[in-house]
């Protein structure tokens, strides 16, 4: 795919003014946007900040609050915004003197041009990729309506390969970015302006490991539902998004986005899918009494054309005294009432079933029926009798794998069917081993085609934690931790899904004595990780990022199931190097047992407040995390394959080198000789 | 560090009139280091820019030494005494501050490239007997290294500090200044050729415009045309200036090339100087006049943080190495540290607790499996019972009691009733079969058993024993389940026999083996392992370990839950030599496997110990086809085909392994 794409201009190849820009350049050029991006933030900030009257009342306040309190204003130190803003400025003067503000000027409007460049091919591409999505799910459509068309194998290749280019897109604009650093740190900070937004309007956050997952989910599903009234069975750990995404399914494949949703649990009976004998009260309302009474008394005339008009009175009167006291009372009555699955297949609307493994097997059994109905037919329950119709479609989420499903005593067409619907959803996909700082890959590495380690889950925190330009600003280990609670997050979530520490990796003869892992009551969700993170910085940070895993993990499971608690704490500070400090020293956990004491000792006044310093984190160094990729270098492209294949061969020779070495040096090792001559 | 040759070396010092400059420390007592502190305090964001790496800060300390890392704090901690230079402006202390940082971001680049700088200086110099010349010699290498990473590390301040690029009123950049100051004298002459051609070279890459003045021999080396993997140089300080001189190539890479490159030229000229005695220390006082004699211990006369920075250097490239480690590994070395701890202070000796690790390291590649083999023994049954609920919208039949209880919400809005009742059926109670697991472990501590082979014993009963206590630990954290019992019987035979791990009265009674915490049994465990090790009981009679067993077995309550599959009992021999007690073993090991539920297997282990063909490694795989070949004499009538010799003792657990996954197939047929 990156080969097709066009060019945008590159370093050198700009017809500017200057022939030539130097490394060192465009590395202080670089600097230069961050620092850049980072005063525009603060300045936008400050201009809207004043413009909030209570905000200048209470500084007025404050300042009069001092005066009495004998503190003299100008020793007051300047806010930390302030500071900030100094700081920014400063090093934008600083670079503008070492290059000289043409330079700057220059290089700045070529940066621009860059990006624009990229901003015009990245929007093409995002609109291609609109458009294509649609023109495949239209096609998907017309296809399935033409039966002659949807069992011809040929056409779904030609829909796949199409699928696959539309899939590729997202790639196409990162290999893009990566022409020019420029383009690059462009295209992180817009990513992460765009999460922002999301997150504060949505609450979700789509990492590109999420995104690739939901697109390859819905592919799939679409394959199965479109045209048909197909089922899908998303599995997926407790906790990984399979609802949301259920609903978004529901939404997207209901003809006006309406759906049907039931949240299963164990005590569930057919009836409460299907219909459910309600009771009902019949009782009249007082308007109607004459007109009740009229009709009544019409009836008894017509019956009786005999009478005289006295005894037609006397009767009307008996009559109009039955029904006023009959509609005194209230009269009950049994009614059925039609329950979700009936009106999904009846009104032909998604249905979607969430943990459907709660259902008791009878349940499930129960929707076979309905599950093996065309549209337009009619199936019938006891004495009822539905049309079901066009758009039923059936979306099941479960926490359990296919084993489960099998091992139901179910009707075996039932357990095809949903087999064969089975879709599998995981967990964000996040490194849990290697160390931030050694997670980001060089550009030669990438080059090779080398992906960088998972961080989904430390993305979404990035995501809260910068502000809406793209810039953060916290003590200086912040991402350290961020990326640390990402790695122990990942870990307990792989643990509580069956895994073991070898199933992972991260066995070694000093786990031997680890008990296995059993977490079914303490489910760490995306949500309980965003709460940690969100709670830390609305704090600013105050408290080590420890005191907020305690408090919104630890110390809650501690009261619901020690037991997980103490599995959940020792593989904090296993993997995610927490709770080492010894304000935590009164918390005990054996790993033999998983027994845990002293959770109730720790109070927040124990926990020392985090002594780290804030810092600016630089739009390079977020881009860089934010990825996993080094910035691309300013050195032309052929440049870069140049000195990779000098590099590379320079490595295979000192591997040979080495290798050598080492032959050499057991050959002079007369124990290894004699053994090998045995 | 930077090399100040005019500073280092007092007998260059002597020939100049100016005073010699005076050492840092003497120099800390003059100014307030406080007052350094806060001025050198604008530099901590150029920690970032350098190092650039996220996590990593900077902190000015004026009770450090010198500087460090704190792998605790992530911290570099650097003494403001070191960037205090009393002849340097601003720029340039700034441009030597950012140098220790250069560095620093070498290390943090590949740590392990880093120290490996520091080892191969050492190896160098290891050939020689002369223990002043080897320190010489092994400083000449260090003084090499830390030139060319001198020249690197500068290209990578540069790049990244804007303020450095800026030239001052003179034209020159602070690189030029400063380099103007350490070599004030173009003439290198009067040091030893190798110095010469490192310092030539590191002078001409910072000062290009100047022209160095060197032995004919060094000028050569340095200005004929080089060719480097098919590339063409006018020369080799081009080479240098654009492949050393440059923040783009990788450290690793750079080694590399200083190996290939400069390095045979250095070696040349040092065997030179050390020929012609430039290079032997005993000559190397200073010579009245300041003859030709030149002093080449550049430790010699060098400030005192010069030497410690090398280390402050090699230890911080430490740190970072670990800081870079995977947290598995973190947690293993805090894990060992721990282990270690307990095993001590409930009395083991070092050595002592050294094989303990051994044996685990060693007893690692089966331990989870047999864990797994463990629980393959069990068999979950789930017993269901039906229960009836009421309090539902609809269902089976009408609740009277709860019409009763929602009264009010029947007169007012009854179709928000739930007074129906419904039937489920639901786990009554998980049942495991059988709910006792007994391991015999019978093993052979005769004479004749070699060290390797009550190695692998060692391992195999370790591995065996302790996945059995960990598998009841499992049961036991298992939410609901009743924790299987286990019963591990650890017997040594000889000419005697010994139990290793003598139960205690209640265990013996019970026939259970107790694991919570508090009872010891962890360490009761590994002095029994321990002990197969050392406790020597010279000749083969297994009889009477075996009777001890059978005994055990025979008892009412055994056979009780032996016979209703309650109870599985494995028991396992490993011996080296064929036993004397023929007869009697014989005839308790067909009883024993006639037994129901019983499983008696034997294990020879040979008498040469290492088999001729390597042993596979396919600890991956599932299937463990172990190296078996027929067992010999009296073993092979004792056990018959219960008994199984191996080849090599180092398949011996896996051996074991197999044996125990062929117990489970017929137990469970």
């Amino acid at each position: 795919m990156s080969s097709s794409i066009e060019q945008s201009p590159s370093f050198e190849g700009d017809k500017g003014k200057k022939d030539k820009v130097s490394p060192k350049e465009r590395d202080n050029m670089l600097e230069y946007w961050s620092l850049k991006n980072h005063e525009a933030a603060l300045e936008g900030a400050d201009k809207k900040l004043v413009k909030i009257d209570a905000f200048q009342e209470s500084e007025d306040l404050v300042s009069r609050l001092n005066s009495i309190r004998g503190f003299n204003e100008e020793e007051e130190s300047e806010t930390e915004m302030a500071q900030d803003l100094q700081k920014a400025k400063e090093g934008i003067r600083e670079i503008e003197e070492t290059l000289g503000e043409d330079t700057v000027e220059e290089l700045k409007q070529e940066g621009l041009q860059r990006i624009r460049a990229f901003e015009r091919k990245r929007r093409e591409l995002l609109k291609i990729e609109e458009d294509l999505k649609q023109a495949i799910n239209q096609t998907i459509s017309k296809i399935y309506q033409d039966p002659e068309l949807s069992e011809s194998s040929g056409v779904w290749d030609r829909i796949n390969r199409l699928q696959e280019q539309l899939a590729s897109i997202p790639e196409a604009i990162e290999t893009l970015s990566r022409q020019s650093p420029e383009a690059f740190l462009w295209n992180q900070v817009k990513w992460l302006r765009e999460q922002k937004r999301l997150f504060e309007s949505s609450g979700i956050i789509e990492t590109p490991g999420i995104k690739k997952i939901t697109g390859e989910i819905f592919q799939d599903v679409r394959k199965k539902l479109e045209g048909r009234n197909g089922i899908v069975t998303l599995l997926g750990p407790t906790g990984s998004g399979k609802t949301v995404l259920a609903r978004k399914i529901g939404e997207e494949f209901s003809i006006d986005g309406e759906y049907e949703f039931v949240s299963a649990h164990s005590k569930m009976l057919p009836e409460d899918l299907l219909y459910r004998l309600g009771i009902k009260v019949d009782s009249v309302e007082a308007e109607d009494v004459p007109e009740l009474i009229k009709e009544a008394q019409d009836r008894y005339e017509q019956k009786n054309p005999d009478l005289d008009n006295k005894e037609l009175e006397q009767a009307k009167q008996t009559i109009a005294r039955v029904v006023q006291d009959q509609a005194k009372e209230k009269a009950f009555k049994t009614e059925k009432i039609e329950e979700a699955v009936i009106r999904a297949a009846s009104e032909g609307k998604v249905l979607v079933i969430d943990e459907f493994n709660y259902l008791p097997p009878e349940t499930l059994a129960s929707l076979n029926n309905l599950l093996s109905t065309r549209p337009g037919e009619v199936v019938s329950f006891g004495d009822d009798q539905i049309e079901v119709h066009e758009g039923f479609r059936v979306v099941f989420t479960g926490n359990v794998g296919e084993e489960y499903i099998k091992r139901q005593k179910l009707d075996p067409a039932l357990v095809n069917r949903v087999l064969s619907g089975i879709v599998k959803y995981e967990y964000p996909p996040q490194e849990i081993d290697r160390p931030l700082n050694d997670s980001v890959l060089d550009s030669e590495s990438i080059e090779a085609g080398e992906d960088p380690p998972n961080r989904d889950l430390f993305l979404s925190g990035l995501v809260q934690l910068a502000d809406r330009n793209g810039n953060l600003v916290a003590p200086e280990d912040t991402l350290e931790k961020t990326w640390d609670l990402s790695r122990a997050f990942a870990l307990i979530q792989q643990l509580a899904e069956g895994k073991d520490l070898r199933d992972l990796g991260i066995e070694n003869e000093y786990t031997q004595d680890v008990s296995s892992f059993d977490i079914d009551t303490v489910f760490l969700s995306f949500r309980d990780f965003n709460n940690v993170i969100r709670e830390w910085s609305l704090d600013s940070y105050a408290k080590p990022i420890d005191w907020y895993v305690y408090k919104n993990i630890i110390r809650p499971a501690s009261v619901v199931d020690p037991k997980e608690a103490a599995q959940l704490y020792w593989s904090f500070k296993q993997q995610g190097q927490m709770f080492k400090g010894d304000e935590w020293s009164d918390i005990k956990v054996n790993p033999q047992t998983w027994s845990i004491s002293g959770t109730f000792k720790i109070s927040e006044d124990d926990i020392p407040s985090n002594k780290v310093e804030n810092k600016l984190f630089g739009v390079k160094e977020l881009a860089e995390l934010a990825s996993g990729e080094e910035a691309p270098s300013v050195v032309k492209s052929e440049q870069i394959a140049d000195r990779k294949q000098q590099i590379d061969s320079e490595q295979i020779y000192l591997e040979m080198e080495k290798y050598l070495e080492e032959m050499e040096k057991d050959l002079r090792d007369e124990s290894f000789v004699e053994e090998l001559c045995a | 560090m930077f090399n100040e040759p005019e500073k280092k070396f007092s007998i260059q010092r002597e020939d100049s009139k100016e005073e010699r400059p005076k050492h840092p420390k003497e120099r800390i007592e003059e100014k307030d280091t406080k007052e350094l502190e806060e001025k050198f305090a604008y530099l901590k964001p150029l920690a970032d820019i350098i190092s650039g790496t996220a996590g990593i800060s900077m902190r000015l300390d004026s009770s450090a030494d010198t500087f460090y890392f704190d792998s605790k704090k992530r911290e570099i901690v650097i003494s403001p005494t070191l960037i205090e230079e009393a002849d340097l402006d601003d720029e340039e202390q700034l441009f030597s501050f950012a140098h220790e940082l250069g560095h620093f971001t070498q290390a943090l680049q590949d740590p392990d490239a880093y120290l490996s700088t520091f080892e191969y200086a050492k190896e160098k110099a290891s050939d020689v007997s002369n223990p002043a010349l080897r320190k010489s010699i092994q400083d000449a290498w260090s003084l090499y290294f830390n030139t060319f990473l001198d020249v690197h590390s500068n290209s990578i301040v540069e790049r990244r500090t804007v303020s450095l690029q800026k030239t001052k009123e003179d034209g020159d950049l602070p690189r030029h200044a400063l380099y103007k100051k350490l070599f004030p004298s173009p003439d290198l002459t009067k040091n030893p050729l190798n110095v010469q051609f490192i310092y030539g070279a590191l002078r001409k890459a910072m000062l290009p415009e100047e022209d160095i003045v060197v032995d004919p021999s060094v000028e050569s080396a340095l200005s004929s045309p080089f060719s480097y993997f098919g590339k063409e140089y006018a020369s080799l300080q081009e080479f240098i200036d654009k492949e050393f001189f440059n923040p783009d190539v990788p450290l690793p890479i750079l080694l590399a090339r200083m190996q290939r490159t400069v390095e045979p030229i250095f070696e040349q000229f040092l065997e030179k100087d050390i020929e012609e005695g430039k290079q032997n220390p005993q000559d190397l006082k200073p010579q009245e006049g300041g003859g030709s004699g030149n002093s080449l211990d550049p430790t010699d006369d060098m400030p005192e943080p010069c030497h410690s920075r090398t280390d402050a250097f090699k230890d911080a490239a430490k740190k970072i190495k670990e800081d870079k480690a995977p947290a598995s590994e973190k947690s293993k070395k805090e894990a060992k540290k721990r282990f270690e701890e307990e095993q001590k202070s409930v009395g083991f000796s070092e050595s002592e607790i050294k094989k303990m690790e051994q044996i685990m390291r060693n007893a690692n590649e089966i331990y989870r499996d047999l864990v797994d083999l463990w629980e393959a023994f069990l068999q979950v049954s789930v017993k269901m019972e039906a229960v009836e609920e009421s309090g539902f919208f609809s269902g089976r039949n009408i609740s009277a009691k709860e019409i009763t209880k929602q009264l009010p919400l029947l007169l007012a809005e009854p179709e928000n009733l739930r007074a129906f009742t419904r039937r489920f059926s639901q786990e009554a109670q998980e049942t495991l079969e059988p709910k006792k697991i007994s391991l015999y472990l019978v093993l052979d501590l005769s004479g004749s058993m070699s060290r390797e082979k009550r190695l692998a014993t060692q391992e195999a009963a370790y591995a065996v024993g302790k996945s059995l206590i960990q598998f009841r630990r499992n049961t036991e954290v298992k939410q609901g389940a009743t924790p299987i019992d286990i019963n591990l019987r650890v017997l040594g035979f000889g000419d005697s026999t010994e139990d290793l791990l003598p139960p205690r009265p209640e265990e013996e009674k019970e026939r259970s083996l107790s694991t919570d915490a508090g009872e010891g049994i962890d360490q009761r465990f590994w002095k029994a392992i321990l002990e197969i090790g050392v406790k020597d009981l010279s000749g083969t009679q297994d009889a009477e370990a075996l009777e001890i067993v059978l005994k055990d077995l025979n008892s009412a309550q055994a056979k009780d839950s032996l016979e209703d599959n309650e109870e599985i009992a494995i028991v396992l021999e490993i011996t080296d030599g064929d036993t004397m007690t023929a007869m009697d073993s014989s005839k308790i090991i067909k009883e024993l496997n006639k037994t129901k539920s019983v499983f008696a297997r034997g294990i020879q282990i040979p008498g040469l110990g290492y088999s001729e063909t390597p042993v596979k490694d396919d600890t991956k795989e599932k299937e463990l086809p172990p190296e078996l070949i027929s067992p010999s004499g009296t073993f092979s009538e004792v056990w018959g085909e219960d008994g199984l010799r191996l080849d090599d003792i180092r398949t011996l657990k896996k051996v074991m392994l197999t044996l125990l996954a062929d117990a489970i197939n017929r137990n469970k047929d």
